[in-house]
Formats: structure tokens, C-alpha cells, sequence
């Protein structure tokens, strides 16, 4: 029988075991070696292993409720609201191309942090905006938890490319990146802008000619139907 | 048969955009008094003001990058291309100035009572210190090097900064500085000026190390330069 103890080689359950061990060590501030974990780690990130995904769940597990309770305070939300979310996001966007840029397991882990912070700002930007865009487009239920906010998101995404394709020129562009987007009033916009609005009356004219132009629109009128 | 089309009660008391204007809160008491009192132009700034509020609900913050791609900024975890294109948005926008900053502070904090393996350190926040005054670091330093206080971070780069009035006699400061080259790439990336919480300016570092603030009043600031995986921090800076 072969006995080794390099990660590489060990079995799933046996690599699992020693990352638990390894991790609870270095939580009583005893010598550890991460090797182990950054073993689960590449095989859940590379392999998609489950049991190596589970134990990552499981010995972090603690570790992101603290994380989330930290980035949810003065959000009004749950950290548990925050925490499938982070953990999918994590799933989604650290890729094996991710992982070979992360110095071990502590990069890793510091990429699972900030997916639990990231998820938090989501949340913030959801209900930062002037105008909930659910209420705009005429939903009976307000965007409030975590995951209405994240559908909320990607339909705005969707919503912009639509606008964006409607536009003609640059003019227009830069008019509805700082008057909707960046917020800016119009004589900001003139004055910020010059080189496009010479006069305030192009900043009104503009927006008058986008105006006209999206409200006979057929595509945006079925949008808002579809999704109200 | 046909049927009667409305029309506006007096055509010739607004212009074009005058009902665009009115929706916006940008047009005169005239206007408003037309739209009170005109049925078809009432109805259509309803329609304009319906429009409006779907695109300002939206399209606010649309074209901002991801949180996350924030976070692999302040990571150091972007190919050169989008790191240069994050920087630059951030000179622009404020608001994504600020997550940064957050995500920044998050991920340099330590996780204590349940500590992580080793997270503390991938991102760093460095204090710079002031060294003792000298004339020659502050050679290539936009507007002279009279007023030049120079820090260090940790030796890891120098940063020079001079405070001058913007004019004889004028109430506000300019503060200009200088990032000597060193380990740290900062071409691009945005530097911030606070004051307590408060953003008050960005600015973006040139190719050549500099930067600047115009128009700064007197006060005590504190000058934050984005770099990814580190923010370095001069607190206080004092503008006479």
C-alpha cells in the first residue's frame, strides 16, 4: 500500500480530510500547511469535484457568514441573503485561468471575499438609483432581496443595450451616458461637454430628438409590455 | 366618418422642447401654465414623463463596470487593457470611485476573530510618511518645487507633493504632485482627494507621474492614489 501526503495524488475524500484539519490548525494558531486546500480549491474551480466543492462550502463556511455579516451592516438585508449569492457568483467568475493568477490559497480566498463584499455593492446599487427601475416599468413587487436585485441587474444591462442601439451619433451617446446614467443636469452636460453641446439648446434638442425617437419605438414598447 | 383630432389650446406659446424642458424641471412658470391648462400638451408630458422615468430608472449606472471587475481591479487581477479601462472610469465616476475604496478597505482588513489563511496582505492600504524636506526630489514637479513635502510608502515609492496658491492673494490652492517611478505602475490610475468622507476630486496620474487639484480651499485633506492590489494613503495634507 502506497502512503503519501502529496495533494496531488491523494483521493478526493483523503485531500478533503486534510484540508478540514489543516484549516482548524491554522485557526488555533498552530503550524498548517495549505496545500491542501488549495488542492480542494483547484479541484473544485478545475475538476468542478463536488465533494471537493462541498468541503470548500463547508470549511469556509463560517468564514463567509462573517464576511457577509460585515459587508451586509447598514444594508438593512440578512448576511444570509448574501451568502448564495456570493458563493454563486464566486462559482461563476473565478475561473481556472483565475486561479493560476491566485498566489495559493490565499489568493483564492481573497477572491471569495471579495465576491461576498461585491455582492453586498450589488445590493447598494440596486437601491441607490433615483427611480427603482421595477416601479418605473411598472411591477407590482419592488426589487428588495439579493436575488430580485441581481434579475434587476441583468435587465438593466439588457435595457441599455436596447437604448444603445436606438442612438444615432456620438452626441447622443454622451447625452445619455451623463444625463441617465452619470445623472448630470443639462447645463452640467453643456458645460462639461462643450465640444458636442456648444449651446444648452443642443443638450434640450437632443434629448428631444431621443425622446421622440424611443417613443415610437416597437421594440421598446414590446420590451416594457414583456417585462412589466 | 372621421374623428376629431385635439389640439393644442394656443400652439404658439411653446417651442419645441418646451414640453421636453417642463418634464425635466428645466422650463418656465409659462410653460407649466400652459401644460395645467392644455389637455394634449398635459397628456404628453404625462408620455414624456413616463419615458423618462423608465430611462433614468434604467439606464442609472448602466454603462459602470461590474462590482466584481472593481474588485479585480483592486485584486491585481485585470490584463492591462481593462485595468487602464477601469482606471479611467473611475477618474470619471465617483460613485465607482467609492466601491473601490470599500472593496479596497474590505479586502486589506483583517478577518479576525476567524481568520482566513493568509487573505490579510494580498491587498494593501500604506500610509505614506513624510521625510524630512530635501530640494531635489521635487525636480520635474509641476508648478516648482517651493512648497515640495516628500513622503515615502514604505520604500516601496516616493511621492512628492507642493501646495500653492492658485494666484497671489487668491483664496484656493493648487496641489500638485509627483509619483516617482518605482515599484508601483501608476500611469492612469486615479488619484483622489477627501476630505473627512467626502470625494471631493479625482484625477487621473499622467504618464509622466503627475497629477493635480486646482481651486482647493484651506483645510485639511487626505490624498488617496488607486493602485491595484494597493491604495496609498498621505493623511493629513494641509492646504494653508
Amino acid at each position: 500500500m502506497i502512503c503519501t501526503d502529496d495533494p496531488q495524488v491523494m483521493p478526493a475524500a483523503a485531500v478533503c480530510q486534510r484540508c478540514s484539519e489543516e484549516t482548524a490548525r491554522y485557526r488555533r494558531r498552530e503550524d498548517h500547511d495549505d496545500r491542501y486546500c488549495f488542492e480542494v480549491m483547484q479541484r473544485a474551480i478545475v475538476d468542478r469535484d463536488d465533494q471537493c466543492w462541498e468541503t470548500l462550502h463547508a470549511v469556509y463556511a463560517e468564514q463567509m457568514l462573517a464576511w457577509c455579516r460585515k459587508a451586509a451592516s447598514g444594508l438593512d438585508t440578512e448576511p444570509d441573503e448574501l451568502i448564495a449569492l456570493a458563493w454563486a457568483k464566486f462559482l461563476r467568475s473565478f475561473t481556472p485561468a483565475k486561479l493560476r493568477q491566485a498566489s495559493g490559497a490565499a489568493g483564492v480566498l481573497a477572491y471569495l471575499k471579495l465576491c461576498a463584499f461585491s455582492v453586498a455593492i450589488d445590493l447598494q446599487r440596486g437601491r441607490g438609483a433615483t427611480v427603482p427601475f421595477d416601479e418605473a416599468i411598472g411591477e407590482r413587487e419592488c426589487a428588495d432581496s439579493p436575488a430580485e436585485i441581481h434579475a434587476a441587474h441583468v435587465r438593466r444591462e439588457e435595457f441599455w443595450h436596447l437604448i444603445d442601439a436606438h442612438l444615432q451619433d456620438e452626441r447622443e451617446r454622451v447625452f445619455m451616458e451623463l444625463f441617465y446614467v452619470r445623472e448630470l443636469k443639462s447645463a452640467e452636460i453643456q458645460r462639461l461637454r462643450s465640444d458636442l453641446f456648444p449651446a444648452i439648446t443642443l443638450v434640450y434638442s437632443t434629448r428631444r430628438n431621443v425622446h421622440d425617437r424611443l417613443k415610437r419605438s416597437p421594440r421598446l414598447r414590446d420590451w416594457l409590455q414583456r417585462d412589466a | 366618418m372621421t374623428e376629431a383630432t385635439a389640439r393644442c389650446i394656443d400652439p404658439a406659446a411653446l417651442s419645441e422642447d418646451d414640453i421636453d424642458r417642463f418634464v425635466h424641471g428645466e422650463a418656465g412658470e409659462h410653460v407649466a401654465g400652459h401644460v395645467g391648462r392644455c389637455p394634449v400638451c398635459g397628456d404628453e408630458a404625462r408620455d414624456y414623463g413616463a419615458l423618462s422615468r423608465v430611462l433614468r430608472a434604467g439606464l442609472f449606472r448602466a454603462t459602470c463596470p461590474d462590482s466584481l471587475v472593481l474588485g479585480e481591479y483592486a485584486l491585481d487581477l485585470l490584463p492591462p487593457a481593462e485595468r487602464q479601462a477601469a482606471a479611467a472610469h473611475m477618474v470619471e465616476c465617483p460613485r465607482c470611485l467609492v466601491e473601490l475604496r470599500s472593496l479596497t478597505t474590505a479586502l486589506s482588513e483583517d478577518d479576525e476573530p476567524i481568520a482566513a489563511p493568509g487573505v490579510l496582505g494580498v491587498v494593501r492600504r500604506l500610509a505614506a510618511t513624510l521625510l524630512p524636506r530635501t530640494s531635489g526630489l521635487a525636480l520635474g514637479l509641476r508648478g516648482g518645487e517651493s512648497d515640495a513635502q516628500t513622503y515615502s510608502v514604505q520604500g516601496i515609492v516616493q511621492l512628492t507633493v507642493n501646495v500653492q496658491r492658485a494666484a497671489p492673494g487668491a483664496a484656493s490652492s493648487v496641489i500638485s504632485g509627483l509619483v516617482q517611478p518605482g515599484a508601483l505602475d501608476c500611469e492612469g490610475v486615479p488619484v483622489a482627494l477627501f476630505s473627512g468622507d467626502d470625494l471631493l476630486y479625482t484625477e487621473a496620474v499622467d504618464d509622466l507621474g503627475n497629477f493635480a487639484f486646482a481651486d482647493v480651499p484651506s483645510g485639511l485633506y487626505r490624498i488617496e492614489i488607486n493602485v491595484p492590489a494597493t491604495i496609498v494613503v498621505i493623511d493629513p495634507l494641509r492646504v494653508p
